[in-house]
């Protein structure tokens, strides 16, 4: 099974979301946007070690924008896909289906005003929680079902050790007790007496009695010898079915035990024991399905770790267990998988979700978009807008420029993300679904004017990638064929009210054609040693009694190559200026991160 | 899967009686033919007890199907004295209330079956009413709609699959008028008692997805007093068991018939017998068993000869209800303790 869909209502810092989910999911976002509470949410439906106590919310539990008369009530639901193929969880989970498509499971937590209560509850004794399944009120959910299908939360992974170290908590507890009940007896027997022997040896020693008797002595005194305790120093039980409480996981060769261990090695031996644990639930048949929850996994973990743990644990997908982690850590979001991840946002006092689960692209576009993330360390997701470019020479000089406008792109949490080509597609519908400011800066590429020009088709395309992502229906035929007859002028200022920027050749040639940088651009041409031709054409250029031919230029900034020419371009042209689209462009992004 | 101590001495006493213990310990379909007195609750509430401890893995279950609620509660004691909780993985009741528990209530609303949400069952009353405005439309005419009723309802009953040629073919006028019947029903947003397996037929078979589910919730299915249990019972029986995967064990008393006992339906049970894939285990009649069975008071009156060897005989019982009987056998079984 998998956890398809979550929607919260009026429950603390979230006024309505509807969230999609694929399999494993990564919450990310900053402090007090809600990511505790959205875990919160799902226990009040699964979480089988929850008290009723705890389901009873408090009246501060409402979003603050809700009517105080609890007129609309605090609701979680959770919707569960893929429920049939484990006939345990089609057993569980077969009475809550949903009206509208049966193959979707929903189950539902609803805090709510008591039907006898008028106005504005004055306590949360007003209020009354319920929680059901399949959309009906009747459908009561029995604790079996959150005894099966139960969620696991460690919110403490700061404190690994002590998980580990406290017997009735650690995961080690029922794997050891399974490994020991497969010892005979007898054996058991000859440990035991090794391990007395052992400490009778320890006590033959002087020191070590008289410690004890110390000791002894110290209890007895405090106690009384009604209440003696009988307390003695020993290797291990004397009971041999107790002789395994003892038994410890060491690190090092044996040489330090776990307490010992870094934080970051004790919390990748806590998840790993956690999902042994939850495999052996499964195995004894106590379990059909776990969702772990953990916030901030990466805490203590180095980098390099954080990449082979999480790419590991978020990446195999199962259809017995899944995980929820909150995230700091751009390591982490930068091998998730795309479609696990989920970035909250606060917007006008309440928090929004966006979710990657059901982003529109084809298995190859997915592939473009996680390769580009993990190599960029995700710094996409993290940004506050971002500037699309087709490439090296862009990506240098659109910070350069937006400089030159006032704008510090860092400062203000933009990043240029360089597709390396014209495939804006699948970054497009990136940035549309994260909900995050976006502009295209791409070329209107007229070629030789025998063929449309392909600036054009992209800019369509982008069109109905954005629709797409946005629910919206796609263009008609009707509007294809208005838009592919619309003249450059006309197109690129439609273009640019949707955030794309198209100049009306190429990004060299718009440079050439801006007057503050034709200079620094010719002074780099006249370098290069040209010949005579080229040379006086330059010339020609700068004393602008020539216009500046495109082919021309093009031919020389290929001899020099598009990156060498802008990485000197970049040094030469701060402080002067920009190109009209692009100088648009980055306006566009930069009026609405701020 | 461990099996408890009471079980495994329930199991330990059959062991006396070889056809009781195969039939427990039947892994296939099995249908089991029991008169009086043989001890048929007994071994039908082990096998159940067997099946939940030893071939259905928690959360998956069991079904029983009985004739009445007096019956069903009798089978709950009974079980919960072989250490079994119904109620958690064991549903116990009558046809009626697996159709809508199991079946109408949860799925009604994902699937086209003409049911509001908040539908109810009519009242006497208001299928009194339903018959007489159906009747109207579709007969018409002079006569008292009930009694022509009493036909179309026997249809109705007998006639489960309405896509076979059967429900047209035969008796068209009566079609109509059940149906005209249903929809009055439906249009008030009611269904009613035999609406229920109707309903739930209706939906296994249309719906593969259902049957799944209910192989998933109960891949064995014990039907109780299998001869009284009507065409419908036994038209959910072959749906779910011979072409839905779960596993059939019925027990019945293929004599009955000739007690004259309203609505019993030997051949039905004797079809089952005659399949390959059924194995039929009769059992003999047992004095050792006797203070478990129930006995009917059919079965008393109309022979004599064999009833007059029960080990403990009751006084003569009221007749009001459709399963005096389970009283009898409670009471007995309070004194033999």
């Amino acid at each position: 099974m998998r956890l398809s869909k979550l929607s919260i209502r009026n429950f603390r810092n979230f006024r309505s979301v509807e969230i999609p989910l694929s399999g494993n999911v990564v919450l990310l976002g900053e402090n007090r946007v809600g990511k505790s509470n959205l875990l919160f949410a799902i226990r009040l439906i699964l979480d089988p070690t929850l008290p009723d106590s705890a389901r009873q919310l408090k009246l501060s539990d409402l979003w603050d924008g809700a009517p105080p008369d609890f007129s609309e009530a605090i609701e979680v639901h959770l919707e569960i896909a893929d429920f049939t193929s484990e006939l345990g969880l089609l057993a569980l989970l077969t009475d809550f289906r949903t009206a509208h498509d049966p193959t979707i499971a929903r189950l539902s937590y609803v805090f709510r005003k008591k039907a006898e209560v008028v106005g504005i509850p004055q306590s949360s004794e007003d209020c009354e929680f319920i929680v059901f399944g399949g959309g009906d009120e009747t459908r009561s959910v029995p604790s079996k079902v959150r005894r099966r299908v139960a969620i696991d939360v460690l919110d403490a992974l700061r404190d690994a050790e002590g998980q580990l170290s406290s017997w009735r908590n650690s995961p080690l507890r029922h794997l050891l007790e399974e490994a020991i009940a497969g010892i005979c007896r007898a054996d058991l027997d000859a440990i035991a007496a090794e391990l007395d022997k052992a400490t009778k040896t320890l006590e033959g020693f002087a020191t070590v009695k008289a410690l004890e008797e110390d000791l002894r002595a110290g209890i007895l005194h405090l106690s009384g010898k009604a209440h003696d305790i009988d307390a003695r120093l020993r290797f291990a039980p004397s009971d041999p079915l107790r002789l395994f409480r003892a038994i410890a996981m060491f690190i090092d060769g044996g040489k330090r035990g776990i307490a010992e261990a870094s934080l970051g090695s004790a919390n990748v031996a806590l998840l790993a024991l956690k999902l042994a644990e939850f495999a052996w639930r499964r195995k004894k048949n106590e379990r059909n399905f776990s969702l772990l929850c953990i916030e901030e996994p990466e805490a203590h973990l180095h980098p390099q770790l954080q990449r082979s743990v999480f790419k590991k644990l978020l990446g195999g997908a199962d259809g017995s267990q899944a995980l929820v982690v909150t995230s700091h850590s751009p390591t982490l979001a930068a091998v998730a998988p795309l479609r696990s991840i989920i970035q909250l946002k606060t917007r006008e006092g309440s928090t929004h979700a966006f979710s990657l689960a059901n982003l529109p692209v084809t298995p190859d576009e997915l592939d473009d978009v996680e390769t580009y993330l993990d190599a960029t360390r995700a710094e996409l997701l993290f940004a506050r807008g971002v500037i699309f470019v087709e490439g090296d020479a862009e990506e240098a000089l659109v910070p350069v420029f937006s400089s030159s406008i006032g704008h510090h792109l860092d400062d203000l949490g933009i990043t240029v993300c360089n597709v390396a080509g014209t495939n804006f597609g699948p970054y497009v519908k990136l940035a549309e679904a994260l909900g995050m400011p976006y502009a295209v800066i791409t070329d209107w590429d007229p070629l030789d004017g025998t063929k449309p020009p392909l600036g054009r088709k992209r800019t369509i395309d982008l069109w109905e990638a954005m629709l797409q992502v946005r629910g919206k229906p796609a263009l008609t035929p009707a509007q294809h064929a208005e838009w592919n007859a619309k003249a450059y002028a006309e197109f690129a200022a439609t273009a640019a009210a949707s955030g794309i920027f198209l100049n009306d050749q190429t990004f060299e040639v718009s440079v050439a054609n801006t007057p503050a940088l034709l200079s620094p651009l010719l002074d780099i041409l006249g370098d290069q040693g040209f010949g005579s031709i080229r040379t006086k054409r330059i010339a020609n250029w700068r004393a602008s009694t020539a216009p500046v031919d495109p082919s021309q230029l093009l031919a020389m900034v290929a001899d020099i190559g598009k990156g060498r020419l802008s990485a000197r371009l970049a040094k030469k042209a701060m402080g002067i200026g920009a190109p009209k689209y692009i100088s648009d462009a980055i306006g566009w992004v930069v009026s609405r991160v701020q | 899967m461990s099996s408890s101590l009471p079980l495994l001495r329930a199991i330990d006493e059959l062991s006396a009686n070889p056809e009781q213990l195969a039939a427990v310990q039947e892994s296939g379909h099995c249908v089991v033919l029991a008169g009086p007195g043989s001890g048929k609750t007994k071994t039908l509430t082990t096998a159940m007890a067997r099946a939940l401890a030893e071939d259905v893995a928690d959360p998956r279950g069991v079904a029983c199907i009985t004739y009445n609620n007096e019956c069903a509660i009798e089978l709950e004691t009974r079980l919960g004295r072989l250490g079994v909780a119904t109620g958690d993985r064991a549903f116990i009741g009558t046809v009626h209330g697996f159709a809508l528990s199991q079946v109408i209530a949860p799925y009604a609303q994902c699937v086209p079956v003409g049911l509001t949400a908040d539908f109810r069952v009519a009242t006497r009353a208001e299928t009194r009413a339903a018959v007489e405005t159906a009747y109207a439309i579709a007969i018409g005419g002079i006569d008292d709609p009930h009694r022509r009723w009493s036909f179309a309802s026997e249809k109705r009953r007998r006639d489960v699959d309405r896509s076979r040629p059967e429900w047209r073919g035969r008796h068209p006028e009566l079609a109509t008028f059940v149906e005209a019947y249903e929809s009055e029903l439906r249009r008030q947003g009611l269904i009613d008692f035999d609406d229920m397996p109707l309903l739930a037929y209706r939906m296994i078979k249309e719906h593969a997805w259902i049957r799944d589910a209910l192989r998933a919730r109960f891949p064995v299915l014990f039907v109780d007093e299998y001869q009284d249990l009507g065409h419908a019972l036994h038209e959910l029986v072959l749906l779910l068991c011979f072409g839905g995967g779960i596993r059939l064990f019925a027990v019945g008393d293929a004599d009955q018939s000739i007690y004259g006992f309203t609505g019993a339906n030997p051949e039905l049970l004797e079809s089952l017998t005659a399949r390959r894939d059924v194995r039929t285990i009769r059992l003999r009649f047992n004095y050792r068993s006797g203070a478990g069975s129930c006995v009917r008071p059919s079965a008393r009156s109309a022979r004599n000869g064999t009833i007059a060897k029960l080990p403990v005989r009751r006084r003569g019982s009221s007749h009001s209800g459709p399963c005096p009987w389970a009283t009898t056998c409670k009471r007995r079984r309070s004194q033999t303790r």
